[in-house]
Formats: structure tokens, C-alpha cells, sequence
């Protein structure tokens, strides 16, 4: 078991949830480590959602970008007209000019340090993980989410309806050497794939859960052969798997 | 807190009309427009950055054109226009971006989640969630029921749980928000398995009050009708196994129709019961009709509040009260037997050994409804609205005409002319308009005859079998159906001593 709690706990949360089928949502944890680098950037990098998490940030990157490219017009024709001397530029549309940059400057580190604070309050020393994959997935009557959770605020940028998706597989995950859910889906921008890797899910009774899930609900034509033959044995295969990560992942936890 | 947060599974049921997690579609077509969301903080930074810097930069190539062209115009006036034109640009925006979700206030509840350490309140908006409050099970120091009421000035509150704990955090759940019996049972066995160390019995008992009459969950029905801007899904009579309220009434068949909406009974999956129950529905005028539609649904919701005061042997019970894909909806009690009218023409004229009795009960019922306070005037007394059951007990059913003055009234009652007093025609109606109805409907009962319009009702004068009315009884309906409201019973009251005198007279 991980770090954590009995698994009786889970069984009632479960059991209740199963007892009670309705439009309730399911969140389960998922974690992914980010045992390799304490380096944010390198941490980004090494993320398998880096399109999910520039998503969850776009409209702020976009925001921004508009602001400073209007800006730096307006300042750059004021200069065009001084250096031509059409008109005289004085000294508070100089200070005025400036203002763009230093907002956008102090803003980017301002946005950052909230939403770091908030992985970090809500996620301790781990909080890293969080920039690395999603900290729960949803499951849905109607689809799957990925969450991104915090102390105090959160966020869902990925949603897969059931019916749009696609292509279903099982696959061994080339960077964590292990085995990844992987499936396309169609979102309203395009085509997406998304990689999920089972070692995530922090034990086998969740990852039961999710690998179920998509069986009961993706259309049996979209699932690959392989996830097929797995569904036909209640993925024991890849359930002692996900079994052996959790060990593995747990001893360096329990040891702190 | 953290391994709380991280490891533990996590239930959210839906709070509110329209949770997020239930309208993923339309979640994915935002996402058409603008890639991912953001969270609430980022979305206001974003939003203070782009109006402070938009606006100066705005104002400066304003201001550079304006200098370029040789206007001479003044840096601070368009500074301050830019600064207006912005403002109102992220109003709009925002505006915009709530109107496309679920018009809610950005900070609504919208879920409640469930972990076997806390409950905790969610608020998710377009622009990301945020959690409002976390009680953890362990520190609930109140978990209280509040019933509903009607207040003397008519007012209703909506029945609610009230939750508060050790650090003096209060919340209140209604009940009407949480959206199936499925999530109230999962709410039920979380607070049942993990809150011990008070006695939530009152909580439990009220998370299982479900249509039933007390917890009528009509505070904001029109409001919520006006507010669902989404297309009709269906424009024809519901078919049979429709479900409605997220399954909690399945359609079995059509009883009747009208022009403003159908009578189906359906089958209720309450919490404690599957019972057959009434649908009397009411198709609701487009938006476009905003006037039409607002009374519409003023005019339903008195409706709602009338049958909710009342309760009588002789009057049709009203469990529930909804609005679903713009029509509303009464959940009335199912009456066995069929109407006086269905009576009448399937049988014959009554004798006037069984009027009578059946006249009794009808005093019986008036005399209920006049004894309101205020008053209630049912206005629309007729052979159609009483129901007889195969023990001959009548019931009144069709509250649609209120005590009070409205546009709904002149609709309503057309086609039952025969049955108005001329008070009510004239727009003047009073207790004594019933007792006409009631008059003429006994002429009806005994003669199987339609009266007349604004006449006098004579028993032994038209029917062929005068002979069998006696004629006591033949005043009787004549008073009861005079013109002249002066020349009428009083009262109902009045109506039952002069009954009673009559059956003793016909008895000897």
C-alpha cells in the first residue's frame, strides 16, 4: 500500500459510491513522481501532460501576450514619431510607456507564486508532482477527467467524453518502464492522445476502477486487441503490475 | 489535511440546477472557443492586467494617432475614455462567460464533496473551481434539519440541513438542490457512517423528505423556469416511459389534455415508496413571451401555494411541485373513480336520494375552502372538477382559478360558462359565486341536463322526470342558482342548515 491509508477506507468510499449508482462523479488519486529532478523546468519537461497543463494556463499566456504586443506597438510608434519628430514625446508618456513591461514583469511571478502556493500548500513536499501529471482522475457516467488539485482552487483541463473516444490500448510506457493507458479522443480542438500511466494510480483497487471504466464504456470496436485480452482476464496482468509499482514506489516514502 | 487531499477517493454529487460535472457537453464546446480554463485568481490577474495595461496602452496609440494628425487633443481624455471602453470590455467578457455556463453567482455551491474524512463544498465555474469549505466528520458539531414554512406574508424557506463545527463554520444545504435520490442516498450513508458523535437523526430523517407535501420546493420555480434559456426537448404530449426529474417520475400513459399542457400518470421512485401519482402539466409560453411566460409561471406558482395550504379528505392532495424543459408540473394524488360528469353521462340523472348525500360533502369541501384564510374561491365548481370514487366520496380536484384577480381567470374558464355566476362574469367574484356552481351542478346531477347559462336553474321545469324531484329540493337549486346575490344563499354555512332541513323534511 502507499503512503497512506487502509484499505478499508477505500473499500467504504467504494462500496457507497457503487451502492448509489447516480450522476455522481468518482475522483481517485493519482500521483505521478517526480522522483528524477527537483528542477521545475526539467520537471516540465518530463511531463507526459505538458499540452494539458499549458491549456490549463493558455488563456493567461494569451491574455498577456495580447496586452504586451498592443503595448509595445503603442510605444514603438511614439518612438517612430519622436525619432521622426512629429511630435514631441513627453516626459509621462515616456514613464507611461514603460508601465506595460514592468506590469507584465511583475505579474508573471505573481500568477506563478499563487498557483505554486497552491500546489504547494495542498501538497506539501510533493507538490512538484503535481506539474508533472494530474493529482485525480474523474470518472463519470459521461466521461473521464483529469484534475489538477490544489489547497484551495483546481482545475479540469482535460475531459474525455465516453463516446468520443476513439482508440483505446495498453502500451509499455518507454520513459517509466512500466505500463500507460494510452487513448485518443476527439476535443473540441482536434485529435487528442492522451498517455496515462498506471503507476500513477496509488493502488490496485483504483486501478481496477479506471481500467473497468473504460471498458464498460469505450465501444468495444475502438479498444485494442491487447486491451481486449486484458479486459477478458479482469487485467490481472496489468493490475500485478500496477501492485508492484505501488511497492516499489512506497518503500522510499514510508522509510522518510 | 495534504494525505486527506491526495489519497483519498472523492465523491461529488451535484448541487444547484446545473452542476458542471452534468453538462460536459456543453463544457467541451467552451473549450471550442477558448483552449482550457483557468482558475479563479488567474482569471483576475489576467482581467486587472489587461485593464490597467490595455488601457494605457490603448490611450497612447490613441493618443499618437490624435498627435500624428495634428489634433491636439489631451492625453488624460483619452486616457480616461480608453479606461471606460476597457472596463466595459471585461464586464462584457465576464458577463458572457458566466451567461454560458449556468448563470449562477461565481461563488455558488455547485458540487458537495464526499471523502470519509470531510464534506466539502465546491464552487466550479467556468473559469476553474474553487473549494469553499471543508468540514471534517469528526468536528461537525450540528447537523440540524430546518423545515420548510409558509410565513403569514406568503413567503416560503426552503427546507434545509444546517451544518456548523468546532471551528464555528456554518453551511446551509437545501434539499430542493440536491438533484436525485441517488445523491441524497449517498449523502445519507456518508453522514450515517461517519458522524457519531452527535445525533444527526433529524438530518437523516429530512434528507429522506422527497415530494412530499411540506417540502414543496416552489420558492423559485418561476424564476428557475425563466432563467433555463435551453430549447424545449419535447413540443408534442410526453410518451409513455419518459423520465422526468432525473428519473424520479416515469411517464406510464395520457389521462387527458388541455389546451395549456396534459394529465399523465406516472410512476414516482421515491425514497420509501413507488406509488402512482398524478403529472398535471402546464406548457409554459416561450421566452420570447416574457410577459405571457412570467405570468404563466406567477399563475402556476399560486396554484402550487394554494394546494399547499390545503388539506381535506375532499380536496386532491398535491405531493410535489416542478419545472422541467420549460413546462411545470403539480404531482398530485391519483383518485380512483372518475368524474361526476363521466357519471352522469355513462348513468343517467342521480336520484335524488344519492344527490343529496353527494350535495353534503360538496358543502362539506366549499365550506373548507371558504373558511381559508384568506379566502378561497374555487370558481370553477363544476361536474368536470369532482371526482367520484367507488365509495361515493367526492373530491375536488383543478385549483387552477385563484381566489385573486388575474389573466389567467377568462382562459381558464371558458367552456364553463354554464356553471358562472353573472358575478363572475362581470369580474366580481365572491364566496357566493361557488354556491351558484354548486347549484348548478345539482341541476345538472338530477336532471342530466346542461343548465343555462346566467339562469335561474328550474329542476321540475325542464326535466321529464319532474315527478321524481320533489319540490323543496327543486327551490332549493333555485335559490342556490339565483341571479340576484342578495336572492342566494350567504354562505355555505347557510347552504348546510337548509340542507339538512331538507333531507329531515324528505324523510318524513
Amino acid at each position: 500500500m502507499p503512503d497512506n491509508q487502509p484499505d478499508s477506507i477505500y473499500t467504504d468510499e467504494l462500496t457507497l459510491f457503487q451502492a448509489n449508482s447516480c450522476p455522481a462523479e468518482l475522483l481517485i488519486p493519482y500521483n505521478l513522481s517526480a522522483n528524477q529532478s527537483k528542477f521545475i523546468p526539467f520537471i516540465f519537461y518530463k511531463s507526459k501532460f505538458k499540452q494539458s497543463i499549458l491549456n490549463m494556463d493558455s488563456p493567461l499566456v494569451m491574455a498577456m501576450s495580447t496586452v504586451v504586443l498592443l503595448n509595445l506597438m503603442a510605444t514603438f510608434i511614439l518612438g517612430i514619431m519622436a525619432a521622426l519628430g512629429i511630435a514631441p514625446l513627453g516626459a509621462p508618456a515616456a514613464v507611461l510607456a514603460l508601465m506595460p513591461l514592468s506590469l507584465f514583469l511583475l505579474t508573471v511571478p505573481l500568477y506563478a507564486t499563487i498557483v505554486i502556493c497552491n500546489f504547494k500548500i495542498g501538497g506539501n513536499r510533493n507538490w512538484k508532482d503535481k506539474l508533472l501529471g494530474p493529482t485525480h482522475i474523474g470518472l463519470t457516467d459521461s466521461g473521464f477527467k483529469l484534475w489538477w488539485q490544489g489547497l484551495a482552487f483546481y482545475n479540469y483541463p482535460n475531459l474525455a467524453l465516453w463516446t468520443d473516444i476513439f482508440y483505446i490500448d495498453l502500451k509499455e510506457n518507454e520513459r517509466y518502464g512500466d505500463q500507460s493507458l494510452n487513448f485518443i479522443y476527439q476535443s473540441g480542438f482536434g485529435r487528442r492522445t492522451i498517455e496515462l500511466p498506471l503507476r500513477g494510480l496509488i493502488n490496485v483497487e483504483d486501478a481496477r476502477l479506471v481500467l473497468d471504466y473504460f471498458a464498460r464504456n469505450v465501444v468495444l470496436d475502438y479498444q485494442s486487441d491487447k486491451f481486449k485480452e486484458q479486459a477478458a482476464i479482469g487485467f490481472s496482468d496489468s493490475l500485478k503490475e500496477v501492485d508492484r509499482q505501488v511497492l516499489l514506489n512506497n518503500e522510499p516514502q514510508q522509510g522518510e | 489535511m495534504d494525505k486527506t487531499r491526495r489519497n483519498h477517493r472523492e465523491i461529488l454529487i451535484r448541487y444547484g440546477r446545473l452542476a458542471p460535472h452534468a453538462q460536459d457537453r456543453i463544457l467541451d464546446q467552451f473549450y471550442l472557443i477558448l483552449p482550457g480554463s483557468m482558475s479563479l485568481q488567474g482569471f483576475l490577474i489576467t482581467q486587472t492586467f489587461a485593464l490597467v495595461t490595455g488601457s494605457i496602452g490603448i490611450a497612447l496609440f490613441a493618443s499618437a494617432i490624435l498627435l500624428a494628425i495634428g489634433e491636439g487633443q489631451s492625453l488624460a481624455k483619452s486616457l480616461y475614455c480608453c479606461f471606460v471602453i476597457e472596463i466595459i470590455w471585461v464586464f462584457v467578457v465576464m458577463h458572457l462567460n458566466y451567461a454560458r455556463r449556468y448563470r449562477e453567482k461565481p461563488f455558488d455551491i455547485t458540487e458537495i464533496g464526499l471523502t470519509n474524512d470531510e464534506l466539502r463544498l465546491h464552487s466550479r465555474n467556468i473559469h476553474g473551481g474553487l473549494i469553499l469549505d471543508s468540514f471534517r466528520w469528526q468536528d461537525i458539531s450540528t447537523l440540524d434539519f430546518v423545515e420548510g414554512i409558509v410565513s403569514e406574508k406568503n413567503e416560503l424557506s426552503r427546507d434545509h440541513i444546517i451544518i456548523s463545527d468546532t471551528r464555528k463554520h456554518q453551511a446551509r444545504l437545501f434539499l430542493d438542490s440536491l438533484q436525485t435520490i441517488e445523491e441524497r442516498n449517498i449523502l445519507r450513508a456518508f453522514i450515517d457512517s461517519n458522524i457519531k458523535q452527535i445525533d444527526a437523526q433529524k438530518a437523516m430523517t429530512g434528507l429522506t423528505r422527497t415530494g412530499k407535501l411540506a417540502d414543496v420546493p416552489f420558492t423559485k420555480l418561476w424564476s428557475q423556469a425563466l432563467r433555463d434559456a435551453r430549447p424545449r426537448l419535447h413540443t408534442n404530449a410526453l410518451s409513455t416511459d419518459i423520465r422526468l426529474q432525473n428519473g424520479r417520475f416515469t411517464i406510464k400513459g395520457l389521462i387527458g389534455g388541455g389546451g395549456q399542457g396534459a394529465v399523465y400518470m406516472a410512476e414516482a421512485n421515491d425514497l420509501s415508496e413507488n406509488s402512482i401519482v398524478v403529472l398535471k402539466e402546464y406548457v409554459l409560453p416561450d421566452l420570447v413571451h416574457d410577459i405571457e411566460h412570467k405570468d404563466a409561471c406567477e399563475q402556476f406558482e399560486k396554484e402550487v401555494h394554494l394546494l399547499s395550504k390545503l388539506n381535506h379528505p375532499g380536496i386532491v392532495k398535491m405531493f410535489d411541485a416542478f419545472v422541467e424543459d420549460h413546462r411545470a408540473y403539480l404531482v398530485l394524488e391519483l383518485i380512483a373513480g372518475h368524474s361526476i360528469r363521466d357519471e352522469i353521462q355513462n348513468h343517467g340523472p342521480m336520484p335524488y336520494t344519492v344527490v343529496l348525500p353527494l350535495c353534503q360533502q360538496m358543502a362539506v369541501i366549499l365550506e373548507h375552502l371558504h373558511a381559508a384564510t384568506p379566502v378561497i374561491m374555487h370558481l370553477d365548481f363544476s361536474p368536470e372538477n369532482l371526482m367520484l370514487s367507488p365509495d361515493r366520496k367526492i373530491k375536488v380536484i383543478d385549483f387552477n382559478i385563484s381566489s385573486e384577480e388575474n389573466s389567467m381567470r377568462t382562459r381558464t374558464v371558458m367552456g364553463k360558462q354554464r356553471y358562472m355566476a353573472p358575478e363572475q362574469y362581470r369580474g366580481k367574484p365572491s364566496v357566493r359565486s361557488d354556491i351558484y356552481a354548486l347549484g348548478a351542478t345539482l341541476y345538472f346531477m338530477l336532471t342530466g341536463l346542461e343548465p343555462e347559462p346566467i339562469t335561474t336553474a328550474r329542476c321540475r321545469k325542464n326535466s321529464r322526470n319532474a315527478e321524481v324531484i320533489p319540490e323543496s329540493l327543486d327551490k332549493f337549486v333555485s335559490r342556490a342558482t339565483a341571479l340576484d346575490e342578495e336572492q342566494r344563499f350567504q354562505s355555505v354555512a347557510e347552504v348546510k342548515i337548509e340542507l339538512t332541513k331538507l333531507i329531515q323534511e324528505l324523510r318524513t
